[in-house]
């Protein structure tokens, strides 16, 4: 086990590199560059000029990514060229924000979705099964943006139970994380449901209610183990939409997090910043998924990692 | 197949890795008719698209035309679905809008799918380190935040139905890409396979004749599914102003004008969500049929 | 973004010299002083260093912190704030400043010459940031004569000099904080204001607290001491509709208003409506340097077919935006009501009879043509902006009323700043904010052509006048100058004048004694909150 981790984890430094590289070319492409942004709209060519040299921008591209190396391999992702602070610092003031949206939605979803596809999975081809997966299927059909702006209105600004904005307590939490459950949380529920039946209709379920097992303890035991292969699949996306997923809600939401920071990165040509948030967001989402598979083998026995 | 084992991107497709060939149309058919989920996403797709088809027709209003005189009158004979703030006939815009929906779910999920089937089929195919390769290549674009890839080639090239088919269809080719090299390799194994290539056929032709169409359920339900996120992604990224250009009406940019007016006219963005919700339904039902239908395991469940 | 200036403090900056602080009387003081106001920012301060940034949230917070020399009256004269008084020498190259005595940075280290000249060297070496980087460029040297008395030489006269150095960023910083930081000041900010940085919560606040120490507020406000709010908080929220449910729901004390909030918020007693115009103006530009719209004549035929008064109606309600006919808006100095008679007004018959004469015919969809026979199809450079869209949503409509197919496209600001020096778009939409008639050589001066001015035109008689204006201290002769140079702009229609903003901020009714300006913001020194 330990081998194969450190073979996923050095399988993983090529795949950063590509990621590193397409950002690279990404900045190289698109029109506009940092200096023209950050001299606004009243600024001189000279102003633009000099604010491109003291930004190093001057330089040709692979040199500036050469330099980008450097810096990293002395642990450091350089300095914002908008704050003027370190990447690595910017990112860490903002990370645990989106953390904690990513990992509410992970485990709202998750019990919300598993909880819904067992009540249908039970009660398959009944009422309670179309209406529990009518509502998932609706779940997946409406927009996140839709359900964020109808959650403002009706629990912040009705009921006045909920602020609006910010992350300042920890009922401002309820309503992001609940926004970015509901579509994720609909996925698990028809995953959960057809999984458990795909289980219902096995030999080794037969046997364990054979053997005289409580029907309960033999729905969670085996089904459950079934369903929940591909439901921690799903959390490991779940951490691949990290930034851009969490973009939507973090604007309407007012949430100080990595992927509103990306977005500014992008609109100020931040390079520095947007190489750091998207390693962040792609580290991120290799270590899910690295645990997502290790999590694998403790479902499945059968499965052996070498 | 290297250390780790992996579910598919959309699991309801992953179930379809080892697909059958489907029987005759007509056998089809009538099975079709017996799934409820089939029935109603296929009514509610097949509706969408007639409303794309027949936009001069029914749209008869003109959908940018504005009218300052009649700004925001809510729904009569005369404005179905009432008017925007500009005057323009709401149910106009929604109906043509519904041509921007289709080839923005069209277009983005032939992308997809045509990167995805060619990756993924080589990599299947080939294995080694042609697979390594392009599993690597897939793991890169999974760890890519594809949104901020789509917002920033939006905001950057300027809103365009273009640029939005782009962004959303080129992090597609990781997804059908890992359920095709899944599915590749699993008939790969296949004996009518093995036979084709002990009598010398060409990789080109035991791929196209024998392995393509494997692919292709997963592949269809994966499409549906496809369809309908790309949709509800436009919809997103036209919510904060970076999907398409004014004035064209596409759903979710109605939607963002409209939001302006939730609580004095609550038409402008009751309709157009509606009809993105009823599409992405009607998809999603049509993907869920599908995978009953094609998929011999839950069948028989 | 007219929500943003809607919140500029500029209040702050305008404080007065004359007179000794005559302190309110101690127990009403005290009474008044505590709570919050908390305002919206669309974004975060970029960076609190003061030289380099051009951030108008950067901006807005400078204007509570720090304080310049000068600060410009409401009948647009400029009065001295930590100057006392001034003298130009003969040649107009030499200003003398005599500072107030007896203030101190918030460091609690003493504001003097030194410490002006310190920050203005420091602008010179680190500020290509800074909107008033270019100013500096031509100050030859200065000098602490002694604690009180700065003097600037500068390389040629330069008349706009008092409004550089009234802005927010020609703020004063303490040297001693400035020197401790290493000049590294993008999370430290220490000035002379009312309030001082509290905390900075990147990505969801900024909170301010009051300068207890402050005793130099001018004359214009009942209060000389310090303020009676105690915290100020910025909130950043980027979604219109987030930051209208927030000052529903209270967590938001001050918003500027949008056309469509206006109705629901006029009658509604929990808020009061305040109203400002602004230093600003928006017009649509046409790319002068490359064919076809370098012929003015075209110019000026679709500048006929823009109907202002309909764009101020629908998108403004008629309330948020006043037409303008002039280059100048009539908020600044330098609007003359002479000019009205060059105005390019509305005239759609005519517009269709000019763009005939010149070729542009029309063909059976009633699109015209260009005179080679190919599709004309302008496209228009905007940024991303909601209501830049809404403009242009009705441009098309009006200019397709002449039978002219415009195209649209929408670009958020990098790309949009990159593009037009390269002159890619026929059409351009946006405003500028600057209260200085000599923004003619920031936006239409031939130097600017690959920068700033993004229509890219230059002409050498304007470029004169604008010469002229720059160096020209007498006011009249120089108003005359803006006169010629404006008359000249509007016959040659680089630009059609749309509409200058206007605010609209609603205030929580908690807050009282807020005083309503004539332009450019409110004055919060003499507020204070309903227990």
């Amino acid at each position: 086990m330990f081998r194969y981790v450190l073979r996923r984890l050095m399988l993983a430094v090529p795949v950063l590199l590509g990621v590193s590289i397409c950002v690279l070319l990404m900045a190289s492409l698109v029109p506009g560059d940092p200096a023209t942004v950050l001299a606004g709209d009243t600024a001189s060519a000279e102003q633009v000029e000099r604010i491109r040299r003291d930004l190093g921008l001057d330089q040709p591209i692979p040199i500036q990514y050469l330099r980008f190396l450097e810096r990293l391999a002395h642990g450091s992702l350089g300095e914002s060229t908008r704050t003027h602070r370190e990447v690595l610092l910017e990112i860490t003031d903002r990370f645990p924000y989106t953390l904690a949206l990513a990992l509410g939605a992970v485990v709202v979803s998750t019990i919300l979705g598993i909880a819904m596809g067992i009540f249908a999975a039970v009660r398959r081809g009944r009422a309670a099964d179309y209406l529990t997966m009518g509502i998932a299927i609706v779940g997946l059909s409406v927009p996140t943006f839709w359900i964020a702006l109808l959650g403002i209105i009706v629990f912040s600004l009705n009921l006045h139970w909920l602020p609006v904005t910010g992350a300042r307590s920890p009922q401002s939490y309820i309503l992001p994380i609940f926004a970015l459950s509901l579509h994720s949380a609909a996925v698990k529920a028809r995953i959960t449901r057809s999984s458990m039946l795909e289980v219902f209709g096995q030999d080794y379920l037969r046997t364990a209610r054979a053997k005289g097992l409580r029907e309960r303890v033999v729905l969670l035991r085996h089904a459950l183990k079934n369903a929940l292969i591909p439901i921690s699949t799903i959390i490991g996306l779940q951490f691949g939409s990290l930034l851009g997923g969490a973009f939507i809600i973090e604007t309407i939401f007012g949430w100080p997090g990595i992927g509103r920071l990306a977005v500014q990165a992008i609109f100020n040509r931040d390079f520095p910043l947007i190489q750091g948030t998207v390693l962040v967001g792609a580290v991120t989402y290799m270590l899910a998924n690295l645990a997502v598979d290790i999590v694998y083998a403790w479902l499945d026995p059968r499965i052996r990692y070498s | 197949m290297r250390g780790s084992i992996r579910v598919s991107a959309i699991p309801s497709a992953a179930a379809v890795a080892v697909g059958r060939r489907p029987g005759t149309l007509v056998e089809f058919l009538q099975r079709a008719r017996r799934s409820p989920p089939f029935v109603i996403g296929a009514a509610l797709f097949l509706g969408v698209l007639l409303m794309a088809a027949l936009a001069p027709v029914i749209g008869v209003q003109d959908p940018i035309a504005i009218n300052i005189r009649e700004r925001l009158a809510p729904p009569s004979v005369r404005h179905l679905f009432g008017t925007d703030d500009f005057g323009r006939d709401v149910f106009s815009r929604v109906v043509w809008g519904s041509q921007l929906a289709v080839r923005l779910g069209t277009l983005s999920v032939l992308v997809a799918v045509s990167g995805g089937i060619v990756l993924g089929l080589v990599a299947g195919y080939y294995g080694g380190w042609v697979d390594q390769l392009i599993s690597r290549i897939f793991d890169l674009i999974f760890a890519f935040p594809y949104l901020l890839f789509a917002i920033a080639i939006v905001a950057i090239l300027g809103p365009s139905l273009d640029n939005l088919v782009v962004a959303l269809g080129l992090f597609g080719w990781a997804g059908f890409g890992r359920v095709i090299r899944g599915s590749v390799l699993s008939a790969r194994q296949r004996e009518y396979v093995e036979a084709a290539r002990a009598v010398g056929a060409r990789p080109s032709r035991i791929m196209a004749r024998h392995i393509l169409p494997n692919v292709v359920a997963p592949v269809i339900i994966l499409s549906a599914t496809r369809f309908g996120g790309a949709l509800l992604a436009g919809s997103g990224l036209s919510f904060i102003g970076l999907g398409v250009p004014i004035p064209q009406p596409e759903w979710g940019a109605i939607m963002a004008t409209g939001r302006d007016y939730m609580g004095t006219a609550w038409w402008v963005t009751v309709f157009p969500g509606a009809l993105i919700a009823l599409a992405v339904l009607g998809v999603n039902l049509l993907g869920d049929g599908l995978r009953d239908l094609l998929d011999p395991r839950l069948r028989d469940a | 973004m007219p929500r943003l200036l809607s919140v500029v403090p500029l209040v702050f900056v305008v404080a007065a010299s004359c007179g000794a602080p005559a302190p309110a009387p101690a127990a009403e003081t005290t009474s008044k002083v505590g709570g919050s106001v908390t305002f919206v920012a669309m974004t975060d301060p970029d960076t609190l260093d003061l030289h380099q940034t051009s951030n108008p949230v950067s901006s807005t917070i400078f204007g509570w912190i720090y304080e310049p020399l000068v600060y410009q009256d409401l009948d647009n004269s400029y009065k001295g704030l930590l100057a006392e008084s001034w003298t130009v020498s003969p040649d107009s190259k030499t200003i003398t400043f005599k500072l107030r005595g007896g203030i101190t940075f918030t460091d609690g280290s003493p504001f003097n010459a030194e410490a002006v000249k310190f920050t203005f060297e420091r602008l010179q070496r680190l500020g290509a940031k800074s909107p008033i980087f270019e100013t500096f460029k031509n100050v030859t040297s200065m000098e602490a004569k002694d604690d009180l008395t700065f003097v600037m030489n500068m390389k040629d006269p330069y008349a706009p000099i008092f409004h550089d150095l009234q802005v927010s960023y020609a703020g004063i910083l303490s040297p001693k904080t400035v020197r401790a930081a290493n000049d590294n000041i993008s999370r430290t900010a220490i000035g002379t204001g009312p309030y001082s940085l509290k905390e900075f919560q990147t990505g969801q606040q900024i909170t301010l607290e009051r300068n207890p120490g402050y005793k130099w507020a001018p004359a214009l406000y009942q209060n000389r001491g310090a303020p009676y709010v105690q915290e100020l908080r910025y909130r950043v929220i980027a979604e219109p509709a987030t930051q209208l449910a927030a000052l529903d729901a209270g967590e938001v004390d001050v918003l500027g208003l949008r056309a469509q909030d206006l109705a629901k918020y006029a009658n509604d007693a929990r808020f009061r409506v305040y109203d400002s115009f602004t230093f600003g103006l928006t017009y649509l530009g046409f790319d002068a340097k490359r064919p076809p719209f370098d012929n003015a004549k075209l110019r000026a035929a679709l500048a006929r077919a823009v109907n202002k008064a309909e764009i101020v109606q629908v998108v403004f309600e008629n309330k948020l935006a006043k037409a303008q006919c002039c280059p100048i808006a009539e908020s600044i100095q330098g609007y003359d009501t002479r000019l009205k008679e060059f105005e390019l007004t509305f005239d759609p018959a005519r517009a269709k009879a000019e763009l005939e004469a010149l070729g542009y015919k029309a063909g059976a969809d009633g699109l015209r043509t260009m005179p080679d026979g190919k599709p004309f199809k302008p496209v228009l450079y905007t940024t991303t902006s909601d209501t830049h869209g809404k403009i242009a949503t009705l441009l098309q409509a009006q200019l397709k009323g002449v039978g002219v197919d415009l195209q649209v496209k929408q670009l958020e600001s990098g790309a949009l700043l990159a593009a037009t020096p390269k002159a890619e778009h026929d059409l351009y939409l946006n405003g500028y904010s600057w209260n200085e008639p000599d923004m003619f050589s920031l936006f239409l001066s031939c130097d600017r052509v690959t920068s700033s001015n993004r229509v890219l035109y230059c002409n050498g008689d304007l470029e004169k006048l604008i010469k002229a204006g720059r160096t020209e201290l007498d006011q009249a002769r120089r108003m005359q100058i803006y006169y010629d140079a404006q008359k000249l702009t509007m016959q040659e229609a680089p630009w059609q004048p749309l509409y200058m903003p206007v605010s609209k901020t609603a205030v929580n009714a908690k807050v009282l004694d807020l005083k309503q300006g004539q332009a450019g913001g409110l004055y919060w020194h003499d507020a204070w909150l309903k227990k």
